[in-house]
Formats: C-alpha cells, structure tokens, sequence
C-alpha cells in the first residue's frame, strides 16, 4: 500500500477549510479542558458528542481526536505552574516541572513540553500510517474465533494494565458485559433486561452509560477532594530552553515518544501509564538520576512527549480491528457508530477519505496546538483562577443537556442519574469504571462472534483452541491473567504503579 | 465475630453477588437453548453467574485480606448531585430548556462546599442564557426554550 500516497490524500481532506475550522475548534477545547483540572478529555468529548451529528463524520472525528490529544498539551501548563495535574497524565509532570517553575524556568517548562509533544505527535502520526495498513491485513485474515479471543484478549489487558483488583476489574468487565445485553436480541427478537420499558428496547444509552459513570462521579470525586483554592504563580518571562535544555531534553523526547507509541497501542494502556513508563525509564537510565525531582528538563520532556504519543496511537486498535483500547477510544468508536460507521478493518477500504484524513488532521492538529500552546500561554493561565464551585454546575447542565439533546427523552436523563449514583458507588468502593465501559461496548459484537464461533464449530469450545491465531491469542491472555495472579509478579505490578 | 478486614471488598462483593442474581432472576423467561443453536438466554445466564461467583469471591477476600474500609458515603452530596439531574430531566419537556437549566444550576450548587446565594443565582441565569444561545439558536438543537403554556 502506497502510505505516503494515502497520506497526501489524507491531508487534502485535512486541509480543507472546514476540517482545519473544527480540528483547531478541538485543540482549542482540548486545550481549555487539560488546563482545567476536574475536566477531562473523556467527560468533554462525551458532552460534544451529541452536537456532531450535525457535522460531517470526518470533521466530527477529527474535531473528537483533537480534544484528546490537544488535552495531553493543555495539562502540561498546569503541571508546571500549579504543581496540579490537570489532566492525569501529567501528574508525572509536576515533579520536575513544577521545580523548574519554581527556579524561575517556567518558559524553557512550557516549551520543551510543547516540543516534545509537537515531535511526539508528527512520530505517531506516522506510525499510525505505516502500521495500520500491515495490522489491517492481518485482521482480515480473523475469523469470528479470532475476533471472540481478540476481544477477551483486550479486555484482560485493560484489566491488568488498569490499577486496582483483578477480581473487582473482572467483575466491573462481566457487569458492562451484561449491560450490554439490555435490549432486543438481534438473532430471536427476544427482549432482554427490558422490564417492559419501551426506551430501552434499543439497549441501554452510551451517552447516558459513559456521561453518569465519568462526568458525574468526576464531579462528586472533584468536590470531596474540595479542589477549591487554586494558587497561581508568577511572571512567565523568557520562554526559550537553553542549549544545555535542549541537548538533555532530545534524547529524552526521542525514548518517550517511542515509549509512548508501543504503550498507546496496548489495549488499557494511554497516556497516563506512557508518561510514567517514560518518566521511571528516563531516570532508570539517566548518568545523574539524582537531578530528577528537582528540575530536570528530561523529567518533563520524556512524560510529555510519551503521553501525546499514546494519545495518538491508541487510535490504532479502533481503525484496524476496530476494538477501542481505553475509554476515550471507545467513546470515539460510539461517534463513529453514531455517524453510521461501523469501526473495524473495512473502514480503510470503505471510507479511506475518513481514515486518511483523521490521521492527516493530526499533524495539523499538533502543528496548531504549539501555535496555541506557546503565545497563548498567558490566557490558559488566566483561566485556572475560575473556582470549581462555578464550574462544576456548569458541568453537571452541560451534561444534563448533552444527555438528553442524544435522542430527545428524559428517561435518559433518569438513565443519567441512576448511572452517576453508580459511578458515585463505584467510586466510593474503589471499583474502576472504565472496564465496565469497554466490556459495554465491545460486549454485544463479542456475543455475536461467539454465537458464530460455536455456530462454525457446531457448538465445540474446542475452535478456539483449533484455530492458530485464535489459539495464540488465547495464550497471550492466559499469560496476562497469570501475571496479576502470581503474588511475586503482582507485586512487580503494584511496583510499577507507585513508580 | 468473624473480623471484616476490607470493608469496601465485603460490600462491593456483595453488590456484584447481588447484582448478578437479579441478573439470573430477570433472564429467567429467556430460552436457553444449546451451544449449538444458542438461545437469548445464553450468554446472560453465564455471565450472571459468573458475575455471582466473583462477588462472592471478593466477598470472602473482603474477610481475609486486611483492605480499605469505606469513607463516608456523603448522602447529601449525592442526593444532591443526583436530584439535580432528576429535576432537569423531569422539567425539560414541560418547562423548556431555560427553567429546567435554571433549577439544575440551583439545586446542583447546593452540592458544592461553599455556597453564596448571590453567586449561585447568576450563574444560574448566566447558564441559562448561554445554553439557550449556544444549543438552541447555534446547534439548532431541537429543545423548547420556554415551557409549552
């Protein structure tokens, strides 16, 4: 396949002037939203996504896309002037960036995030060109078997690269499966879980699911750790690093990038683990490993870049198989759906102008945010003095309106509430939701593959341990779920998470 | 007195357990069928007993691995959050989006841990002017902005 080709292609689509509009629209939100602590990518683009469909899919996905990578730039500003992270993966930031603020080099800070993220950002983009035709290929050869132990395969690894208990993971996964059952079954027409409710005879609401997990527990997690006073700093003067800066910092934003493309691609994984891989390598590695924590350019170059990088890359498990790695992803596969894109290895094939142009738009997008990020810096700072107590019910109506603006039925905004009860219950008992998430969407496709599966094998399990590809990755799955099982290596996990 | 050393397992456990049967209860009607030719009753059956044997295992390592216990539940907060949701989705389609923004913000403050009256009643005001503006004039959402009288 001619990649460069398709990439020019892409950027014909990219370029033009409504895609540029919405991609700088996106990195302009994503921006505002990782500066802002409490707000995130995945509660942004939950409340935007109903106001797409009004758009074209391509520009809606590539309005969507910048938000969350644009979110990776944004929280390295916080990080740096407040010591508070304003998005998760750039609490590994605050360490040295904020010590570097403190000695007075906030500017050089800011910069070499913006840099590496920029670089970071062009390397994955091209990645994600090269890669995704060769996966594609691959996937084309799966059948329903291996498309069943793909799925499983995805969701054990966001079990075990997600912190917390495999067990309580494992359940959150069962019950986002079983969520995902409400409805109508496609193959008899039974009714399922629907309790004579005539709404949910299409299943259960994502909006609603995602928007009462995430946005509402985010407010209430938000408002008990009463993020109320935020402290601002000084007078960023001298925004460039120094020679000494740069030369420290480039090998550093080369290792993180790289860091960050293989761990995006890995389902669970994301920005956050990718910038403390990045982060605990970078010192692991370094002649001088006592600089970090106390200003080290590497310890915001390295976190910085590997989070843009694993911001972009995590798109490719979504455009090849069309399975979505992490929350965020799979909040992007619902747009798609929405648009009357079915995610998955014919998307190349079928809209190549949406494929190419999504990844097109992200060297535009990159390109954008350090325009933004850089002169702009003053604004973004401004708006950290907006106290939460303002903000948060602006949240919960956006939310509220977002939710209900999907189908026009108040008995999603119900749905809303009973789901942020849950989220708020969840949280409270330590259970992470966003496996529950994935498990809801890949749930209904896994049951039919399945179905299919055994359908094949004339109802012998024994298929998917018959099939090579389906047999390989049954074991990389058993692999996985011995490694969080076995104490010793469990324990090398809690490790890695402390960092 | 057996001794709950992980408080939050013991109740997480016994919300999935729980969950899990109402599952099973729920899909009793549902055909089962054989592997073969699976019913619609299939999977969720499995997966709702699969779901009872994990809580109940986490239940039993609530009582024998030392764990967090849980905090407060903060009861108002959460009733307040979540009543402010409920009054939007009950006000929407009678009191349009203006009213039902309105209340949200009101109610909704009130979760918050400083509240000025002053304040909360802008901004009540202010949302609800901007969510007119942006929603129903800008996206041409479909939303009434004013009740239906």
């Amino acid at each position: 396949m001619d990649v460069l080709g398709s990439l020019w292609l892409g950027l014909t689509v990219a370029l033009q002037p409504m895609s540029i509009l919405y991609c700088l629209i996106g990195v302009v939100i994503g921006t505002l939203i990782g500066v802002l602590p409490g707000v995130g990518p995945l509660v942004t683009i939950a409340m935007l996504l109903p106001a797409t469909y009004f758009l074209t899919p391509v520009t809606a996905l590539i309005m969507l896309s910048g938000i969350y990578y644009g979110a990776q730039y944004g929280g390295s500003t916080t990080a740096i002037l407040v010591n508070l992270p304003g998005e998760s993966s750039s609490l590994i930031t605050c360490l040295d960036g904020h010590q570097m603020a403190r000695a007075g080099r906030a500017g050089p800070a800011l910069a070499v995030a913006a840099l590496g993220s920029l670089f970071a950002g062009i390397v994955a983009t091209f990645v994600l060109a090269f890669l995704c035709p060769v996966l594609i290929e691959v996937a084309l050869m799966f059948g329903p078997a291996e498309y069943f132990m793909l799925m499983v395969l995805g969701l054990v690894a966001a079990v075990v690269l997600a912190q917390g208990s495999l067990l309580t993971a494992l359940a959150m996964i069962v019950l986002g499966l079983l969520l995902g059952m409400v409805g109508t079954d496609v193959n008899t027409g039974d009714q399922r879980f629907t309790f004579g409710i005539p709404e949910l005879l299409d299943g259960v609401g994502f909006i609603p699911l995602a928007m009462g997990l995430f946005a509402i527990s985010e407010v209430f997690r938000s408002l008990e750790a009463n993020d109320g006073a935020v402290v601002v700093t000084q007078k960023i003067r001298n925004l460039w690093p120094s020679k000494q800066d740069f030369l420290r910092a480039w090998p550093a934003v080369l290792r993180g990038s790289a860091l960050g493309c293989v761990l995006g691609v890995l389902p669970g994984g994301g920005a956050m683990l990718a910038s403390f891989v990045a982060y605990a390598a970078e010192k692991r590695f370094s002649a001088e490993p006592e600089r970090f924590g106390q200003g080290a350019v590497e310890g915001v170059a390295a976190p910085e870049s590997a989070n843009n990088a694993a911001a972009q890359t995590s798109f490719v498990p979504l455009l090849t198989l069309g399975i979505p790695g992490n929350a965020v992803i799979a909040l992007m596969a619902g747009a798609m759906m929405v648009h009357g894109i079915q995610p998955g290895p014919q998307v190349i094939e079928s809209r190549p102008d949406l494929f190419w142009g999504l990844i097109a738009s992200m060297l535009v997008g990159n390109v954008l945010l350090v325009i933004i990020n850089l002169p702009l810096i003053g604004i973004w700072v401004r708006l950290l003095r907006v106290p939460y107590r303002l903000l948060f019910p602006a949240i919960l109506v956006f939310t509220c309106i977002g939710v209900f603006s999907v189908n026009n039925l108040s008995f999603e905004v119900f749905l809303l509430a009973l789901f942020g009860m849950a989220g708020i219950v969840f949280t409270k008992l330590d259970c992470e939701p966003a496996p529950l998430l994935l498990a809801f969407v890949v749930g209904p496709l896994m049951e039919e593959y399945f179905r299919r599966s055994l359908q094949v094998s004339r109802g012998s399990p024994l298929i998917f341990i018959e099939r090579p590809i389906s047999a390989a990755l049954l074991v990389a799955t058993t692999v996985l779920i011995a490694i969080v099982a076995v104490p010793s290596l469990g324990r090398f996990r809690e490790q890695a998470f402390k960092g | 007195m057996i001794a709950v050393r992980g408080g939050k397992d013991v109740l997480a456990g016994s919300l999935f357990s729980l969950l899990g049967l109402a599952a099973l209860w729920f899909a009793r009607g549902l055909e089962y069928g054989t592997a073969r030719q699976m019913g619609s009753g299939f999977v969720p059956r499995w997966l709702a007993v699969i779901l009872v044997l994990l809580g109940m295992a986490i239940v039993a390592r609530g009582f024998m691995v030392a764990g967090a216990r849980m905090a407060g539940l903060h009861v108002r907060r959460t009733a307040t959050i979540l009543l402010a949701v409920i009054a939007f989705g009950f006000s929407i389609e009678p009191l349009g989006l203006v009213i039902s923004t309105f209340i949200c913000t009101l109610i909704g403050s009130l979760a918050g841990n400083e509240v000025r009256r002053a304040e909360v009643v802008a901004l009540g005001a202010a949302l609800a002017m901007f969510s007119g503006l942006v929603f129903v004039y800008g996206l041409r959402l479909p939303f009434s902005m004013w009740p239906a009288f």
